[in-house]
C-alpha cells in the first residue's frame, strides 16, 4: 500500500480522537504503518490561554511554528476535549497584523502626541518612556505613574511588574484587568472567608445532584466545563440543573429549572432562599453554631462613581464595608421580609420557581453546586451578592464536600494564579497580603531583601481611578499590557479616550495586536504570547500549570516580563527611593532596580544550566539565569506554610497542574475541611483558617437598588458580554478568520415585542442609546441570546461598535469592579 | 483613529486537517452514521454503539471545518461535535509518498504523546511521529 504524508496525519488525527473517545480504531487503520520523516512533529503540553477554566492542551512545533494541537487527554480539566477558542489555538499568533517592533508616535523625527506611529528600536522606546517616567516620578511622585495589567500575564509576569511598581517606583498604582473580572469576587471571599479562591474543585462537577447557575452562561463561556456538567446531567436522571438569567441563552436548553429575572433582583432571590432555609428548618444548626458568624453590613454605599456625581453624594455610608457582629435570630428576622411572594413581585421569578430552587438547597440529601462569574461580580452590589451566595450554603452546612460547592468561576487566565495571587491588585501584595497592613509590609521587605519601611502603605489607583487620575492629569505616565481597556472599559467617550489623549499624559501599550487601544497611545511595545515564553498560569480550581517556550515570538517582540525587567534598569535608587532611606541604609545606593529587585539573590539563584535543554528560553538566556524559576520561587516563598503552598517549580513541568495547598507533594481538592485539607486542625471538622477563629461570616445584607433603571426617556435594560467564538475584546480571536466568520458582527438581540412596538425588523439597523453615548448596530431577534420584554443584550468584541460608549461607569463600592449588566438605553431604528 | 483590521488571511497553500468526535442518540447510530457518510468530504474512522464517531475532515480553509462541523451538528439524533485535533500543513507537502523503510509501528505505538515529563528527559521532548 502507498501512503502519503497526508495519511499518516489523517490516522493521527484520528488516533488522537478515538482515545479521545475512548474508542478503538479498526485494524486496518491500525495497521497504518508511518515514518519518523513523515509528520515530524515536537509534542508539548501547555494550558490553554484563552480563559480562566485552565484546559490542556498539546501543542506540536515544526519549524519554529505551531503546528498542529489537541485537547490534552492526559489534562483532567478538559480530559481530551477542547472548545472552538482552544481549537485554533495554533493560529492565534499569526495574524497578518501582529506587531514585530516598538512603535513610537513621531513628527519630524521627534516624539509628538499628535505625530503618526513610526517603527523604534527598543532601545529608542525606552528611551522615551524612561524620560517620560522620571518626569512624572519628579513632579509628582510615586502616585504620578500608573500601569494597567494584563489577563495573559504569567504568574512570573504579574509578579514582576508588582516588584517594579510596589518595591521599585514606591507606587501602587497597578492594578490588573481582573479588577473588571473578579475582584468583587475576591471582596466576597475576603469578607466572608478571610481567604481568596474556591474551597471546591471541578471534582464537584461529577459530585453534585443539583447544578444553579446564578447569572452564568457556562454552555457558551465554560464550553469545557458545561461539557462535563451536561454529561453528569444527561447520565444521572435525578440531577436537576437550574439557570437563572437576566435574559435566555444556551445553557437554558439543559435546565430543569428555568428563571428570567430582573437585573439586580438576583439579591432578592438569595436572600428569600435563606428565608426559606430558615423557615422550613432546613438550616445546619450543628455547622453555623460551630463553625459560622453572623454580621450585618452598612447599608446606602453609593455607586462607586465620582465623588462629586449626584447619586454618589446622595449616598448615606459612600465605600463602606463595615459590619456588626449579631446572632442566628437577628439574621433570621432580618432575611424574614424577603418571603417569595415579595421575590416574586421584584424578580419576576414565579413563586414557584423559586420554590423549586430553594429546595434544592434545604434539602440535605442534595449535594448542589452553585456557579457564578460576570453576573454576580460586575454587579454594583458585587460583593454583597457573593456573600449572600456563600449564606445559602453556610447555613446548610454545604461546602468544601464533594458536589457541595459554591463556585466562583473565573474569567481570564491571569485571573487566578496572577492577578489575585502575586499581588497586582492596587490594595495588595503577594498571597492575600494588603499594602496596609505594616505586618505585612515588613514580612515582604523581608522576602524582598529591601530596606525596612520602603513599601508605600497607601493603596493605590483602581483601574476605574487609575483612568479618572488620568484624565485629571493626576497621573502622567502609564503602561498598559496587553489588555484592550479602550475597548473593554466603561464609559469609553467621557473617560478612557480623553484619560489617554490627555496632552500632559504619555500612554504606554504593549501588545501583540494593534488594538483600540493601542493605537490611541503613544508608544506601542510588541508582545510575545503564549508558547513564545515559559510560564506559569493558575486557574479557577487553583490548579497552577506550567509550560516551556515552544517557539519564537516573531521579529522583535519579546514577553511583557522582558520589557519589565528591561526597563527596570534605567533607574536607580537614587532617582526613585526617598534620600533618608538611602542615608539609613547606604549598601542601596547607586543601585540600579534591576539589581535591587531582580539580581537580588532571589530571583537570580537559579543558573541557567538548570533549565531544560530541549526547550528555548529567550528572557534567561539574555538576563544569564533562569529567571522564570528564580520570580516563582521566590513568589511561593510568600505561600509555603500559610496554606498558599506551590509545589517546586520543576514539578508543575512534569505534572497537568496541581491544586494549592500542595503539602508534601499532595494537592488539595477540598479546602477547609478535615481530611482533604492538611490545613484543617484535628477534631475541628471543617475550619475556616482565613478568620482568626476558624470561623466564617454570615451576612445580613439587604436588596438595593441598581444606580440606573430604566426610565421615560431610557426605557430598556442593557446588559454586555461575551460570546463564545471570541475572547473578550476579540483582539486574538478576530484574527481566526473562521472564528470571526462564524459571529461577523456585534448584535442588539431584543425581544421580538420590543422590536414590533419599534416597527423593527430583524436586521434593520439601530441606534442604541443611553446618556452617555450610542453605537449603531443590528437587530436581532432570533439569535441564540433571548433577553425578556424591556432589556437587550450586545456583546462587547467588535472594535466597530463600542458597546462600552453607552455603559456607565459605575462600580461595586467595595471591589471597585465596573457593572457593565445593567444601564437605562434607548434603541432608535436608524 | 482606526479600529481593529481584521486580517483575513487566506492561506491558499495551507491545508487545514481536523478530527472530532461525534456523539449522538445510541438509537439513532445507524441513520446518523448514513447521514454522516453522505456528505462531502467528511471520513468517519471509527464508531462505537453508544453513538459516537470519529470524524476527520481536510479542507483549504478552517472556516469550511466550521461549516462542516455545523452541518454534522444539524443531522437529527446528534446531541453534539467535540473538537480534538488540528493540524496545518503545506499542501504542496501531503502527497509526497512515504519512505515506509525507517519504521514499521502501528501508529498509536508511534503517536503517544507522552510529552515533558521532566525537563531533562530529551526522549520525551523530542518526541516525533
Amino acid at each position: 500500500m502507498k501512503l502519503t504524508r497526508r495519511d499518516v496525519i489523517k490516522a493521527q488525527a484520528a488516533a488522537t480522537a478515538a482515545t479521545v473517545a475512548g474508542i478503538s480504531l479498526p485494524a486496518s487503520a491500525s495497521n497504518i504503518i508511518t515514518s519518523s520523516k513523515a509528520n515530524k512533529l515536537t509534542w508539548s503540553k501547555a494550558p490553554c490561554r484563552f480563559c480562566g477554566t485552565g484546559c490542556g492542551i498539546s501543542v506540536a512545533t515544526k519549524d519554529g511554528k505551531v503546528v498542529a494541537t489537541h485537547g490534552d487527554e492526559k489534562a483532567p480539566v478538559n480530559k481530551g476535549l477542547s472548545c472552538v477558542k482552544g481549537y485554533f489555538l495554533s493560529k492565534i499568533m499569526y495574524g497578518k497584523d501582529r506587531l514585530t517592533t516598538p512603535m513610537l508616535r513621531k513628527k519630524n523625527g521627534q516624539y509628538d502626541k499628535e505625530g503618526e506611529f513610526t517603527p523604534v528600536s527598543w532601545d529608542e522606546a525606552f528611551d522615551i518612556m524612561e524620560v517620560k517616567f522620571k518626569k512624572a516620578l519628579k513632579e509628582k511622585g510615586p502616585t504620578g505613574i500608573g500601569m494597567f495589567g494584563s489577563g495573559q500575564w504569567t504568574v512570573q509576569e504579574g509578579y514582576a511588574a508588582v516588584k517594579l511598581m510596589k518595591a521599585g517606583f514606591l507606587s501602587n498604582n497597578i492594578d490588573p484587568n481582573a479588577r473588571h473580572c473578579m475582584a468583587s469576587a475576591v471582596g466576597g471571599f475576603m469578607r466572608t472567608f478571610g481567604i481568596d479562591e474556591p474551597m471546591g474543585c471541578y471534582d464537584d462537577m461529577e459530585a453534585a445532584d443539583a447544578f444553579v447557575l446564578w447569572g452564568s452562561n457556562m454552555a457558551e463561556m465554560h464550553p469545557i466545563l458545561w461539557t462535563r456538567i451536561a454529561d453528569r446531567r444527561l447520565s444521572n436522571p435525578h440531577v436537576k440543573v437550574a439557570v437563572l438569567s437576566t435574559y435566555e441563552h444556551r445553557s437554558f436548553d439543559l435546565a430543569d429549572i428555568p428563571a428570567i429575572f430582573t437585573p439586580q433582583t438576583d439579591m432578592v432571590l438569595l436572600n428569600a432562599i435563606a428565608n426559606y432555609i430558615i423557615e422550613s428548618g432546613s438550616v445546619n444548626q450543628d455547622f453555623i453554631n460551630k463553625h459560622v458568624n453572623f454580621r450585618e453590613g452598612v447599608t446606602d454605599i453609593g455607586y462607586g462613581l465620582r465623588p462629586t456625581h449626584e447619586l454618589q453624594k446622595k449616598a448615606k455610608n459612600p465605600n463602606s464595608g463595615k459590619s456588626t457582629p449579631i446572632d442566628f435570630d437577628a439574621f433570621a428576622k432580618f432575611v424574614k421580609t424577603y418571603t417569595f411572594e415579595y421575590a416574586e413581585k421584584m424578580s419576576g421569578v414565579p413563586a414557584r420557581t423559586i420554590e423549586k430552587i430553594a429546595k434544592l438547597y434545604a434539602d440535605p440529601k442534595t449535594k448542589v453546586m452553585s456557579l457564578w462569574t460576570m453576573g454576580a461580580n460586575q454587579h454594583t452590589r458585587g460583593v454583597w451578592t457573593n456573600n449572600l451566595l456563600y449564606n445559602i450554603h453556610l447555613l446548610t452546612g454545604k461546602i468544601s464536600q464533594p458536589g457541595n460547592s459554591p463556585f466562583s468561576l473565573t474569567g481570564q487566565p491571569s485571573a487566578c494564579g496572577t492577578a489575585r495571587e502575586v499581588g497586582t491588585f492596587s490594595h495588595r501584595l503577594p498571597a492575600d497580603m494588603v499594602v496596609k497592613n505594616p505586618k505585612h509590609r515588613a514580612l515582604s521587605e523581608k522576602i524582598w531583601k529591601l530596606p525596612k519601611g520602603i513599601l508605600n502603605p497607601k493603596p493605590g489607583a483602581h483601574a476605574v481611578k487609575q483612568v479618572r487620575d488620568l484624565k485629571d492629569s493626576k497621573i502622567n505616565a502609564y503602561w498598559i499590557q496587553v489588555n484592550n481597556n479602550l475597548q473593554a472599559g466603561p464609559n469609553v467617550n467621557e473617560e478612557i479616550l480623553p484619560a489617554y489623549r490627555n496632552p500632559d499624559n504619555f500612554i504606554v501599550t504593549s501588545d501583540a495586536y494593534p488594538t483600540v487601544t493601542a493605537e490611541a497611545s503613544d508608544l506601542i511595545l510588541p508582545s510575545a504570547m503564549w508558547v513564545e515564553k515559559e510560564g506559569v498560569f493558575g486557574n479557577a480550581e487553583r490548579r497552577t500549570q506550567s509550560w516551556y517556550q515552544l517557539v519564537n515570538a516573531p521579529g522583535d517582540a519579546r514577553s511583557d516580563m522582558w520589557q519589565i525587567v528591561e526597563f527596570s534598569k534605567r533607574f536607580t535608587t537614587d532617582e526613585v527611593w526617598p534620600a533618608e532611606v538611602l542615608a539609613a541604609n547606604p549598601e542601596y545606593k547607586g543601585k540600579s532596580l534591576y539589581e535591587v529587585l531582580y539580581k537580588n539573590g532571589n530571583v537570580d539563584k537559579f543558573p541557567l544550566s538548570q533549565i531544560s535543554p530541549d526547550y528555548e528560553n529567550q528572557e534567561s538566556k539574555e538576563h544569564g539565569f533562569y529567571i522564570q524559576k528564580g520570580l516563582f520561587e521566590e513568589y511561593a516563598t510568600f505561600g509555603r506554610g500559610k496554606a498558599h503552598d506551590l509545589a517546586p517549580y520543576e514539578t508543575y513541568h512534569s505534572e497537568r497542574g496541581l491544586r494549592w495547598p500542595v503539602v508534601d507533594g499532595k494537592e488539595t481538592k477540598w479546602r477547609f475541611k478535615e481530611g482533604s485539607d492538611p490545613y484543617v486542625e484535628k477534631g475541628k471538622g471543617f475550619q475556616f483558617y482565613g478568620k482568626k477563629d476558624g470561623k466564617a461570616i454570615i451576612f445580613a445584607l439587604p436588596y438595593e437598588a441598581p444606580p440606573e433603571v430604566p426610565d421615560e426617556e431610557f426605557d430598556m435594560w442593557l446588559c454586555t458580554g461575551r460570546v463564545l467564538e471570541h475572547w473578550h475584546t476579540g483582539s486574538m480571536t478576530q484574527r481566526v478568520p473562521e472564528l470571526f466568520k462564524a459571529v461577523p458582527d456585534a448584535l442588539c438581540y431584543l425581544h421580538p415585542e420590543d422590536a414590533k412596538k419599534r416597527g423593527l425588523r430583524r436586521g434593520d439597523a439601530v441606534k442604541v442609546q443611553s446618556r452617555r453615548g450610542e453605537i449603531i448596530t443590528r437587530v436581532e431577534t432570533r439569535g441564540r441570546n433571548k433577553p425578556p420584554v424591556g432589556l437587550i443584550f450586545v456583546p462587547f468584541f467588535d472594535a466597530r461598535q463600542l458597546i462600552n460608549k453607552v455603559t456607565l461607569d459605575a462600580t461595586d463600592p467595595l471591589s471597585k469592579q465596573t457593572d457593565f449588566k445593567k444601564c437605562a438605553v434607548r434603541i432608535e431604528k436608524v | 483613529m482606526r479600529v481593529n483590521k481584521i486580517a483575513l488571511d487566506d492561506v491558499t497553500e495551507e491545508s487545514h486537517i481536523s478530527s472530532f468526535i461525534v456523539l449522538c442518540q445510541a438509537e439513532k447510530h445507524q441513520s446518523v452514521e448514513k447521514a454522516l457518510l453522505a456528505q462531502a468530504d467528511i471520513e468517519v474512522h471509527a464508531s462505537d454503539v453508544k453513538g459516537k464517531f470519529v470524524v476527520v475532515t481536510e479542507a483549504k480553509h478552517q472556516g469550511i471545518i466550521m461549516d462542516r462541523i455545523d452541518l454534522i451538528t444539524a443531522i437529527d439524533g446528534v446531541i453534539n461535535t467535540s473538537m480534538v485535533y488540528h493540524q496545518v500543513a503545506a499542501i504542496d507537502e501531503l502527497d509526497d509518498e512515504i519512505d515506509q523503510t525507517d519504521s514499521d509501528q502501528p501508529i498509536e505505538k508511534i503517536y503517544q504523546p507522552q510529552m515533558c515529563e521532566a525537563p531533562s528527559d530529551t526522549d520525551a521532548a523530542s518526541q516525533t511521529v
